[in-house]
């Protein structure tokens, strides 16, 4: 009975003469982990950024649990479930990470017109945001202040926080983006866990990661979508290999024998 | 039990407490050791501090630089002088009409100008202050009042009799009284789940509307809020001095408010006032010295801002607190 969760038509956005997205139609499944891969500048970003409402797309649709969101406020969609992670990380630097994911939380509990009560003594916020942390690995750092983080540990607050809005699909743009080798494989691991919990676009860099974990994969190349597939079959498919993984190609399909 | 714990809670014992212990007993002792003019001093310190932790619930917490404060200031003293002159004295109708009116054009004003950013907000209130600046030196109240000649108060909001404000010293403790009210208001305000958001905007905007939250209503009530409190300050300052001019609303007061909360420490309650008092003071001793005050006030300001973006609070506040 349940459609897909999220349905993009003919999606277009321009930047001038530029066409950062062209005509993309993109579903996603309820309970699938769906990756857009492509190479830099193929217009990812841009992609997610009109799912979340920061741009405005010059032509197509987007539909959200079956309504039209086009012309919704970022915060709005952010209601209604749709929550994302940035590429490049967006936390808030003066709070600490308990703090951070306890905002979160809270737009999701509303009640934010409260002016007495300390935010801080709201058990119900912290121990969401508590267990949203453990969970991810953090546990032992709620307290400290985000600016005194790590690259790395950015990452997974970013992604902690997008969770904590009890979202119905998360867009994950890159949450691997600048790690080191080991905490990549840790975040690979906390997204496997994610899977089947949470409706899931993710875009990635990395194969291994991509072609480990998605459901099916989208390739997008210079704004347009030239596939959508199982993992298995965008390996095999000419188009996509000619067209983007070029030079690439032959790690794939060592990857393939590996496997 | 110090009532300082009221705003640093249960932490130890420091250099915080004492300071606030410190001027809250300056300020109870001041109408019994203090002549008039030292009276009348503290008084406009008291009734400054509020004005300027209504800004900074703006500015260190919000994040929202407004050049155009002292509209406040004279949308409050303004509301208690056309009252009076229209016969009505009572301080329960002028202090909340004060209150509600500046909340009304902190409404109109914040519809307007948060819809932009960094400079160009600064730029916007600015603008604003001044048209209102212009409108009140323009309007004339019948005969002899308004226009370049301000408004007077014959004497000071009566509230049913109940204080006696022809007594300097009882309006005094009544703004002393005001003040510790706004001071933990602001203090539970800003700690609140609407705080947690207001200063996530300061942050990180785009962010927090990725969360869901609609920032720009939570700003906009913030400015309310921060409006209303001005305008009771507004009001109280006209019965301070019991005249209103146009020259309360000029851009120059909202520099001085600027660096009243800058210099005692933005993104802090105590700061504010402690600013206000430096701020205060200074003017009234090196003024008496030399016109040309600013010419000693704006080094001193260099040094502090050179000495940590804390301000004069940063240097007492205990290192990692974020209360
Ligand atoms: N705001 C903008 N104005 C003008 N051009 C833009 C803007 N944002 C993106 N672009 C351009 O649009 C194209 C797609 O950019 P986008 O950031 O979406 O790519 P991406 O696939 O996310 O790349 P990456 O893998 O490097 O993150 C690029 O050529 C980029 O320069
Ligand atoms: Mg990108």
């Amino acid at each position: 009975m349940s459609g897909p969760v999220l349905k993009v038509e003919g999606l277009t956005k321009r930047f001038g003469a530029l066409i950062a997205n062209e005509d993309i139609d993109l579903e996603v499944i309820p309970g699938e982990l769906h990756a857009v891969i492509g190479p830099n500048g193929a217009g990812k970003t841009t992609f997610v950024s009109q799912l979340a409402g920061e741009l405005p797309p010059n032509q197509g649709r987007i539909f959200f649990d079956g309504q039209d969101i086009t012309s919704l406020p970022v915060h709005t969609r952010a209601l209604r479930g749709l929550a994302r992670s940035y590429q490049i990380t967006s936390v808030i630097p003066s709070f600490t990470a308990l703090d951070n994911v306890a905002l979160a939380a809270q737009a999701a509990d509303g009640h934010s017109y409260r002016f007495w009560r300390p935010a801080r003594s709201v058990s119900g916020l912290n121990d969401k945001a508590a267990n949203a942390l453990d969970e991810i690995g953090l546990g032992a750092r709620k307290d400290v202040l985000a600016s005194n983080m790590s690259h790395g540990e950015h990452r997974q607050l970013e992604i902690a926080m997008a969770l904590a809005t009890d979202p119905k699909l998360i867009l994950l743009d890159e949450p691997a983006a600048g790690m080191g080798p080991a905490a990549t494989e840790g975040m690979i691991e906390y997204l496997r866990s994610l899977k089947g919990r949470f409706s899931i676009l993710l875009i990635e860099h990395d194969m291994d990661v991509v072609f480990s974990l998605a459901d099916r994969i989208s390739v997008l190349v210079s704004g347009r979508r030239i596939a959508t597939d199982a993992p298995d079959n965008i390996r095999q498919n000419a188009e996509v290999r000619r067209a983007y993984l070029g030079d690439k190609a032959d790690s794939l399909v060592r990857h393939r024998t590996d496997g | 039990m110090w009532p300082s714990r009221l705003l640093f809670g249960a932490s130890r014992f420091d250099l915080r407490h004492l300071v606030v212990l410190a001027g809250l007993a300056i300020l109870l002792l001041v109408p019994i050791v203090g002549d008039a003019y030292v009276m009348r001093v503290a008084s406009r310190i008291v009734v400054l501090a509020m004005i300027a932790i209504s800004l900074d619930i703006l500015l260190g917490y919000g994040g929202l630089i407004s050049f155009g404060h002292a509209m406040f200031l004279g949308s409050g003293g303004y509301v208690v002088g056309v009252l009076a002159f229209f016969g009505f004295q009572n301080g329960f109708i002028a202090y909340p009409a004060a209150i509600i009116l500046s909340v009304i054009l902190a409404g109109i004003v914040g519809y307007l100008v948060l819809r932009t950013v960094g400079v160009y907000f600064i730029m916007i209130t600015l603008a604003f202050a001044q048209m209102l600046y212009y409108v009140a030196n323009g309007v004339q109240i019948g005969e002899d009042y308004g226009g370049d000649e301000g408004l007077p108060l014959s004497e000071r909001n009566p509230l049913f009799g109940l204080l006696d404000f022809g007594d300097p010293a009882i309006f005094h403790y009544f703004t002393v009284v005001i003040l510790g009210v706004i001071l933990y208001g602001s203090y539970r305000l800003v700690n609140s789940r609407f705080g947690r958001v207001i200063q996530a905007c300061r942050d990180n905007e785009r962010r927090v509307k990725s969360l869901g939250y609609n920032t720009f209503r939570y700003r906009l009530a913030v400015f309310m809020i921060s409006g209303g409190i001005a305008g009771l300050a507004g009001a109280l300052h006209m019965n301070l001095q019991k005249f209103v001019s146009p020259d309360e609303l000029h851009w120059i007061i909202s520099g001085d408010l600027l660096i009243m909360v800058i210099v005692g420490g933005a993104n802090s309650l105590i700061g504010p006032i402690i600013g206000t008092a430096v701020f205060v003071l200074l003017e009234e001793v090196i003024s008496n010295l030399t016109e040309h005050w600013m010419a000693i006030f704006g080094p001193l300001l260099l040094i502090v801002v050179f000495f940590g973006r804390q301000g004069i609070y940063g240097l007492i506040r205990p290192k990692a607190d974020d209360g």
